[in-house]
């Protein structure tokens, strides 16, 4: 009973933050000894117009967060099934290498690769965004699935294999069916990395590519407290697919747990 | 895909001669004389019928790291044969086995089915179908698509595939079965729709791997009556790899012991019980007695001055046993050959049997396993029978060995 | 000798042909199959970690020395391939890094103690609490810092939901009379929101870590004699380690190194160091890139120095020692 009490604490100090965004996005005006504001549809109704560029950052989040998702699934499948099936001599080194990206602060890294971009003509543009967001999301990707593949049992393959399928036909028919609950997970994991990724956009796009984290603090430092809150409650759109799926695919720990045994 | 020109060097003239000296060797230190000569007769016999040979593995050698795991393993088995791989952990039979099916490749040698090399097969195209040890059903497709994997893979149509594992289902026992998942099936249930999936491919050679050690006791039964009924009916050849040697008793027609890496012995499971190659291949088998003797011919004389008569003739220093199960203890002298009067110093019911230690006059340690009924006291005297067609002798190994006898004996008590 | 080679080429071609046929015919296409499984499973797994490996280290290794060059000059726009130090210089003698380096630290370790010992105890508690707990955990999991923030100030400022509420319960008489929370002086917005977000984090991990120790453990140290609580010291607590030292240098190298969060909701002097890299690499003067870059290496710098030591710490080794000791004192005995 007492566990129940603070689980539905814990929710409610988990949600509070949100109630005032909440509120905000459909209030006009709401000075301060007011409890309940003045309602309206006027900020959800602003974000549909151009100059908020809300629409624009939507499509530009969307498009990075998926290409460098599914960049990362392209390397992080093979590498995750070399940390999570097999044992080899640097394995620890190798894993703390890919976590560097994380844990370490991206800054001096980002300045050297802006130097390059520039030379490169990416500075700026989608492509030179999608490549540094290949930092944190190839590493999460990496350990997210090693923990897949370790609670996967190979023998798997080697029975398909001898009752007749191709390495191919075992990829397909085998081994993808029986990871994919973990490579969604890893696959929603990075995207929503990429998705709520500021620093990156912010230090490479130079302005000029405007993700919804981008549209978002250029809100938030503008005042319009409406509009602000609307942005970001509809940033929390791929979260809300995430916790939906999570609530579902979530319920091994095989997924999530790699990350604690880094 | 076969390689039509691999095929000549398959004959026994492509073997180095000094790795076949080295099988001798090996060979000849193993067994006794008498035994060598047929041996090395059968050996000769079988490496030229290698090439007429079902199925054959010659010279396969792999090496981890360095270190052998298996060693210059020669075996062959017939069409319909039952054959066991047995052996310890450890010793080589997974890897063997794994050769086999194709998933590792050897370092050197040779594996043949039906005349056509395999070397260069992979699993998928090697006409063998693998049953591992947990059954292993793929938990994403029901039991009628597990069982239907291997024709799907084959590209053969829906309809047919249906029918044929339906089929194959009804004869493990298991029709109605098909729409189930694997989750919901009990550890036979899942082990016989693994059978029933590696069957229907109508394989060349059935390999299992443990495929009882992880059922228990009473379900073990069913299923190896299951494996062997199968086997009579379809007639595939059978090459199961175990650890448990009453698995392979059961199971198999002829037993291949292997020992780190290295086949020791490879005969009918009778032979193996009665007439074992050496003191490790007894001990394998549960063999307990060992001591040695100076044999002339039929006569055996122990070292306390007894004297023995066996069936199988020997000359000078050897290493006698005797199953526990063959001694014969008499309350009073009947006969007069073969008899050792003893003390029973030991007495343990365990149910089916009653073990008794005994120990001679001259201080020889014996162990022997007697009907429940037959009830000696500790330190009652009796008379011990051991028949001379029991009696089996091998060379006397180095006194490391009889040291180690004597260590083991010494322990019992 | 043109004629020459072409003759040695003309026999070589054949040479090849015939090898071919004697070889390869009909055969290569099964010798590609087993060219993979061929290869020994070490490097198999070296090939199978190449591409993660060297675009991870492409990118970062490669940014980091792309970094250091235009930091001492050798590259850059200001540099005139001259090697100058000047830049670290001007980062080290200044006073506005030192502070901003002990803000950074300050933040960074509070918040990952508070959130650790918090996740801990939480962990603990909600161990038997089923999915429910892990699903409660995942709240805040996918929500964007930014969010977070603008959830945080306009719930905590002056002027934010929980004033208004103390002002209609008649608490407080004006929101000049609120607690300053946001971009307070000791960063307590910063704080609270990085609790907010990382608890849950923390949380997550280790109750999956904890999901995978069997309870047996912990019955048995029991029935040995154990109490509750030497049961979760001596038993659960060890088996957590691991799961603890990850999730909390995740969480420290996150928070040592935000932006957005100390930017928009921490104090406006002293600034974290993440800011004040910010604020020299957009400044309009080109001479102050070099020095951005210099405060951003030694930022990494930092960050590894404290993880190796914080690994170091969490490692075996350091109490292992006095442990090991112990033991062998033990056998002299």
């Amino acid at each position: 009973m007492t566990r129940k009490i603070v689980l539905l604490l814990i929710i409610g100090v988990l949600f509070l933050p949100f109630l005032p965004l909440l509120i905000w996005s459909f209030a006009q005006g709401w000075y301060f000894p007011q409890l309940v504001p003045d309602w309206t549809l006027q900020n959800w109704s602003d974000l549909l117009t151009t100059s908020t560029k809300v629409g624009q950052g939507f499509g530009q989040s969307l498009v990075i967060a998926a290409t460098s998702t599914g960049l990362a699934l392209l390397v992080g499948l093979p590498a995750g099934r070399a940390l999570g099936l097999r044992n080899f001599p640097g394995k620890g080194a190798i894993k703390l290498f890919l976590l560097l990206p994380i844990i370490v602060s991206p800054l001096a890294t980002l300045m050297g690769i802006q130097f390059i971009l520039i030379r490169l003509g990416l500075s700026g543009t989608i492509i030179g965004v999608v490549l540094v967001h290949l930092l944190p999301t190839i590493p999460y990707m990496t350990l997210v699935l090693s923990s897949v593949y370790a609670n996967f049992d190979p023998d798997y393959e080697i029975q398909a294999r001898s009752l007749g399928a191709s390495p191919i036909q075992v990829l397909q028919q085998i081994t993808l069916p029986l990871i994919a609950p973990g490579v969604v997970v890893g696959a929603l994991f990075a995207f929503l990395i990429s998705w709520n990724e500021f620093l990156l956009t912010f230090f490479v796009g130079s302005g000029r590519v405007f993700t919804l984290p981008m549209v978002l603090f250029t809100a938030l430092q503008g005042g319009n407290t409406g509009l602000s809150s609307a942005i970001a409650i509809t940033s929390l759109l791929p979260a809300l697919i995430f916790l939906l799926f999570s609530s579902r695919a979530l319920n091994d720990d095989a997924a999530i747990g790699g990350l604690g045994n880094v | 895909m076969s390689n039509p020109e691999a095929i000549p060097e398959a004959i026994p003239e492509a073997i180095p001669e000094a790795n076949r000296e080295v099988h001798q060797q090996a060979n000849r230190e193993a067994h006794q004389q008498a035994n060598r000569e047929a041996h090395q007769q059968a050996n000769r016999e079988a490496h030229q019928q290698a090439e007429s040979a079902y199925f054959s593995v010659q010279q396969l050698t792999k090496c981890f790291g360095g270190i052998p795991a298996v060693q210059d393993l020669w075996l062959e088995a017939k069409a319909g044969e039952r054959l066991a791989l047995l052996g310890p952990s450890g010793c080589g039979k997974s890897t063997t086995l794994q050769m086999i099916s194709g998933v590792l490749r050897p370092d050197t040698g040779k594996i043949f089915l039906e005349g056509r090399s395999l070397n260069l097969v992979p699993p998928e195209g090697r006409d063998m179908a693998l049953v591992l040890q947990k059954g292993l059903l793929f938990p994403h497709l029901s039991v009628g698509e597990n069982v239907a994997f291997g024709l799907k893979m084959r590209r053969i149509g829906r309809a047919e595939r249906e029918k044929r594992a339906i089929a194959m289902l009804d004869q493990v026992q298991l029709g109605g079965f098909a729409h189930r998942r694997p989750s919901e099936l009990s550890g036979g249930q899942a082990q016989r729709v693994a059978l029933a999936r590696a069957l229907v491919i109508q394989p060349k050679i059935l390999l299992l791997d443990e495929p009882l050690s992880a059922l228990d006791a009473n379900l073990r039964g069913n299923m190896q009556e299951l494996i062997l009924r199968l086997q009579e009916e379809i007639g595939v050849t059978l090459l199961v790899v175990t650890h448990d040697q009453e698995e392979a008793v059961v199971i198999s027609d002829r037993i291949a012991l292997m020992f780190e890496g290295r086949l020791r012995q490879v005969d009918t499971p009778e032979t193996l019980y009665q007439q074992p190659a050496d003191e490790t291949v007894a001990r394998f088998f549960g063999g307990v007695n060992f001591f040695t003797a100076t044999a002339e011919a039929h006569k055996l004389t122990l070292a306390g001055g007894d004297i023995l008569t066996t069936a199988y003739p020997q000359q000078g220093a050897v290493q006698v046993t005797i199953r526990p199960e063959r001694i014969h203890l008499l309350a009073d002298q009947i006969c007069g050959t073969n008899l050792l009067p003893v003390t029973v110093i030991q007495n343990r019911f365990i149910g089916t049997q009653r073990h008794l230690a005994l120990k001679t006059a001259a201080g020889l340690n014996l162990r022997a396993w007697v009907p429940p009924s037959l009830n000696f006291a500790v330190g009652q005297s009796a008379f011990a029978h051991l028949p001379p067609d029991a009696l089996w002798c091998f060379p006397a190994s180095d006194a490391s060995v009889s040291m180690r006898v004597s260590d083991l004996s010494a322990s019992v008590y | 000798m043109s004629a020459k080679s072409g003759r040695w080429k003309g026999r070589w071609k054949g040479r090849w042909k015939e090898h071919w046929k004697e070889h390869w015919k009909g055969r290569w296409k099964d010798e590609w199959k087993w060219r993979w499984e061929d290869l020994n499973p070490t490097f198999q797994a070296y090939l199978l970690l190449l591409p993660a490996v060297s675009i991870v280290g492409l990118l970062f290794g490669g940014g980091l020395l792309l970094a250091l060059g235009q930091s001492i000059g050798l590259i850059g726009i200001m540099g005139d391939g001259s090697l100058s130090l000047a830049a670290y210089q001007q980062v080290l003698s200044s006073r506005a890094f030192w502070q901003s380096l002990q803000l950074s630290l300050y933040i960074a370790i509070v918040a990952t103690a508070l959130s650790t010992f918090l996740s801990i105890g939480l962990a603990v508690m909600l161990q038997r609490a089923g999915r429910w707990a892990s699903f409660a955990c995942q709240l805040t999991l996918p929500i964007p810092h930014l969010v977070g923030i603008a959830g945080i100030l306009l719930l905590l400022s002056p002027s934010g939901l929980l004033s208004r509420v103390l002002f209609s319960l008649g608490l407080i008489a004006s929101d000049q009379n609120f607690p300053l929370l946001v971009n307070d002086r000791a960063n307590l917005g910063v704080l609270i929101h990085f609790v907010w977000k990382e608890v849950p984090f923390i949380t997550l991990i280790l109750l999956a870590v904890l999901r995978g120790i069997q309870p047996e453990l912990g019955m048995q140290a029991r029935a040995l004699g154990a109490g509750p609580w030497q049961c979760f010291w001596h038993v659960t607590l060890p088996l957590l380690k691991p799961g603890i030292i990850s999730a909390s240098l995740i969480v420290f190298g996150f928070v040592f190194g935000s932006f957005e969060v100390p930017f928009l909701l921490g104090s406006t002097t002293p600034k974290t160091l993440p800011i004040l890299v910010y604020e020299a690499f957009t400044n309009v003067d080109l001479n102050q890139r070099s020095v951005a870059i210099a405060l951003g290496l030694m930022l990494s710098l930092i960050s590894m120095t404290s993880i190796a030591i914080y690994l170091w710490l969490g490692s075996e080794k350091p109490f292992g020692r006095w442990f090991g000791r112990s033991w062998e004192a033990q056998n002299k005995t």
